[in-house]
């Protein structure tokens, strides 16, 4: 009896109390779902859409926070990368899978270069990075409005009609690479279930891939630079360098996160709607367990479906219950909540 | 030796220290005769903005004095101000007493905010811009659930016309009618075609005066002892969190109040979204004022929402004129906004950075010249 | 000063400005004026609306009221001035009356013209 509970203590002490609270009442939600007319199967397949659609993009926090640059909220310049890359793969017409993986390799190099920029300030600014990322979000997401009007493409798909000035504000991917990833092996049940075995393999791989990478030479020694910097300069690391190499990293991934996210949605937004895409990828990190220092992929996966069951089944379960339409409200407070909690936390460490 | 080597670095250092305010400068001065706007429109348009926003920019002042950064927590202030104008235009009452008495209503709710906001940005320390500027969202997220599900249900309200049609929760656009203008109005002058507000700007000096008061206060100077330095502070027995908590207090109940003064010159109010924006716009015309995260001055306050607010006169036309579309005017204001405030935050970054650096390797050069000596 | 002292002054304080503030609602609240001409029963006496009325609040411009209108001012403050005139059918003045009225913290007043026009109330 004592000794369970003191697992029982252990394991609270380290879930934290937010993540029990949000788990449990998601769990509950579940359990209510059937009784207010909600479908648990609808409901499964939407947070399990949703899970593939957003997990590259938490993924993408993985990087900096274990280099020690904090939190990425400046994930909207890595969105950028991935929107032009989407963008060029539609003027030039290359549709389905390979559009969506040429679309992918074209953001690559977008990445590394904005990538290369950001991470030169967030080199300069250690101690400040998670607020100056924030509004380096901002400015380079305002700069591409700019951009959308002026840059010249021409597929009418992607201009508005008649001045043709401009990029409209959405566009649909339907005919180019709408679902390609998601329906690869991917099966239903019943007329309400589907389960989209693609984006999941892919995310998987993607999750494999970084967790190789942490454990090869570069990776170990970024996670150095995050832990104890000047341990890993008495090593000869390069601090600066390793931070750099993650911030790229980041950028890449929040890249190919978007374009995800796109063949799932089903379309392109551009203009204002990248402008606050950091904040649902940080709480949901930090809603696995992530804390401003540590990221595991068991954080991203566990964080990106705590998350994303608690939209989703929050507002359907409470609208059908009262009628109204609180969605937004309970995105607001959950995920600003969970930042909230991980930013107040007493660390172990000090820098 | 040592003196002739900080007087050079010194000298360097205007055009990085003032780079912000310098550039928006050059900008908004390239971009008035690209408007063609005429000079009477423009400081018309500048003396009604000075006197709508400045109060909004001068809460921000006091954090910042006690070190505390940009008080995002702004945010909560204007709430609180705002929920007082809902009551006092569900009750009826027009006027400068409607003001006053708005501002008395948004008070307390100011001080429990502004309350919870220092406990917040005190657990986060080192943090606390990013835990405020998020504190805002998630106290937005409680306020849109007070403002749509509890307004008329279990907060009761008289007036069905500021209601929802589904019969509670506040309408998205609450008409002030009662009280447009009230302060603006109550004293203004005519100059030359020019309409001053006599009321509002004598409130504002009346609160800038308040502000230099505080300062020579102990509490003032509490809380520029745990700005320069909280360790200091700490031992010298001053009780930091308490002093930090205040000030944030004090932050947010000015806040509300001039949310309150923002409110009355436009004489709408958008329930869920007038609010917004004070955060940004306030912190961004401060920075481009030439205020730092560590120093900001009146100086600062109204430099900054004049040339800030000129921007945003200036950009649909000048984005017309110069390349035909207005809307790209207003993304690159958009951009320039939030670039700046990227600007100012690197700079000083930077800069403390590099003060930490040059303060380490003087205090070492000190101890090495006394280690030479005592041998 | 001692504890007890400085709870005392902030109560008494808070209390004034309570005080204050309910004399401002005084004199800032928002009224709507009303102005009934229709046929009106009172403890069992009838009054007929007869008349037309030229209503002005407060040196307003007159509006005339019907037979059967009902018209609404809205007003801000606790005293006004009404003045009414009393017309006939061919909107010639038969009578002209002052009233001064004060109103606290009520949102509606109905002023009931018939009534008014015998000299009740």
């Amino acid at each position: 009896m004592e000794k369970m509970r003191r697992i029982l203590l252990k394991f609270i002490d380290e879930a934290g109390w937010p993540r029990i609270i949000i788990g449990f009442f998601l769990f509950s939600l579940f359990a209510i779902a059937p009784f207010v007319g909600v479908r648990i199967d609808t409901s499964l397949k939407d947070v399990f859409v949703r899970v593939g659609m957003n997990g590259v993009m938490v993924l993408a926090m993985v990087p900096m926070i274990r280099s020690g640059c904090g939190l990425n909220f400046g994930l909207p310049v890595g969105v950028i990368a991935g929107l032009l890359g989407a963008l060029i793969c539609l003027q030039f017409e290359i549709v389905g899978m390979t559009g969506l993986f040429t679309a992918m390799i074209i953001s690559i190099p977008f990445s590394v270069i904005f990538g290369y920029f950001y991470a030169s300030i967030i080199n300069r600014v250690k101690g400040a990075e998670m607020m100056i990322a924030t509004y380096i979000g901002f400015s380079v997401v305002a700069l591409m409005c700019i951009g959308w009007m002026l840059l010249p493409f021409t597929n009418p798909i992607m201009v508005w009609g008649f001045s043709g000035e401009g990029l409209r504000t959405t566009i649909s991917v339907q005919g180019y690479y709408q679902d390609v990833l998601s329906d690869i092996l991917s099966f239903r049940i019943g007329e309400h279930f589907y389960f989209p075995t693609g984006m999941f393999l892919f995310l998987g791989v993607c999750c494999v891939g970084i967790q190789l990478f942490f454990k090869s030479r570069t990776g170990l020694a970024m996670t150095a630079v995050g832990k104890n910097p000047d341990f890993a300069r008495a090593s000869t690391v390069n601090v600066d360098r390793m931070r750099t190499h993650s911030v790229i990293l980041s950028t890449a991934l929040g890249a190919i996160g978007i374009i995800m996210y796109q063949q799932s949605f089903g379309f392109i937004q551009l203009y204002m709607g990248p402008f606050y895409m950091a904040f649902p990828a940080v709480a949901a990190i930090l809603l696995g367990g992530a804390s401003l220092k540590n990221a595991t992929i068991t954080h991203v996966l566990v964080g990106t479906f705590l998350f994303q069951g608690i939209v989703t089944m929050a507002p359907s379960v409470i609208n059908s219950m009262m009628e109204s339409d609180m969605s937004e409200i309970i995105r607001i407070v959950v995920s600003n909540g969970m930042i909230l909690y991980a930013l107040t936390r007493k660390e172990l460490y000090r820098r | 030796m040592k003196k002739k080597f900080f007087h050079n670095e010194e000298r360097t250092f205007f055009f990085t220290d003032h780079a912000v305010p310098i550039l928006f400068l050059i900008i908004v001065a390239a971009g008035i005769p690209l408007s063609g706007y005429s000079a009477s429109y423009l400081i018309q348009e500048m003396l009604l903005r000075l006197s709508r926003d400045s109060f909004l920019v001068l809460s921000l002042l006091v954090p910042i004095m006690a070190g505390m950064g940009l008080n995002f927590g702004i945010v909560l202030g204007s709430m609180a101000g705002q929920i007082g104008l809902i009551f006092i235009t569900d009750w009826g009452i027009a006027g400068i007493p409607g003001l006053f008495i708005a501002a008395v209503l948004g008070t307390p709710v100011a001080v429990l905010l502004g309350y919870l906001c220092g406990k917040v940005l005190n657990k986060a320390r080192g943090k606390e811009m990013v835990s405020s500027y998020i504190l805002g969202f998630f106290i937005n997220g409680l306020y849109q659930f007070v403002g749509l599900y509890m307004m008329g249900k279990i907060i009761p309200i008289i007036k069905p016309e500021i209601l929802i049609s589904r019969g509670y929760g506040i309408r998205n656009a609450v008409s002030l009618v009662g009280i447009r203008g009230a302060l603006d109005k109550f004293l203004d002058l005519k100059i030359m075609g020019v309409a001053i507000p006599v009321t509002t700007y004598l409130v504002i000096v009346l609160f800038c005066i308040f502000i230099v008061w505080i300062k020579n206060t102990k509490l003032g100077q509490d809380m520029r002892a745990v700005g320069q330095n909280i360790s200091v502070a700490e031992l010298s027995g001053i009780n930091v969190n308490r002093t930090r908590t205040i000030s944030i207090i004090i932050s947010t109940v000015l806040a509300s109040y001039g949310q309150i003064i923002f409110l009355q010159n436009l004489g709408t109010m958008n329930t869920y979204t007038s609010h917004e924006m004070a955060g940004v716009f306030s912190i961004a015309a401060l920075l481009v004022g030439g205020a730092t995260v560590a120093k900001a001055s009146l100086v600062n306050v109204f430099l900054g929402v004049a040339l800030f607010h000129m921007l945003f006169i200036i950009s649909p036309m000048a984005g017309k004129r110069l390349i035909g579309s207005a809307q790209l005017g207003e993304y690159f204001r958009v951009f320039v906004s939030y670039g700046v405030i990227s600007m100012a935050l690197v700079l000083h970054a930077v800069k403390a950075r590099a003060q930490n650096a040059r303060q380490r390797i003087q205090m070492r050069t000190e101890i090495n010249a006394e280690v030479g000596e005592a041998e | 000063m001692s504890l007890k002292k400085r709870i005392f002054i902030r109560i008494v304080s808070i209390s004034l400005l309570l005080l204050f503030c309910v004399f401002l609602a005084y004199i800032g609240k928002q009224h709507s004026l009303l102005f009934d001409n229709r046929n009106k029963m009172i403890n069992g006496s009838k009054y007929e609306a007869r008349y037309l009325y030229n209503v002005s609040v407060s040196g307003s411009d007159p509006e005339l009221v019907e037979i059967g209108d009902v018209i609404r001012f809205d007003v801000v403050g606790p005293k006004h001035l009404v003045h009414v005139q009393i017309l006939d059918e061919y909107e010639n003045v038969l009578r002209e009356i002052s009233k001064p009225i004060n109103l606290f913290f009520e949102n509606f007043h109905t002023l009931y013209l018939p009534l008014l026009a015998e000299g009740v109330d």
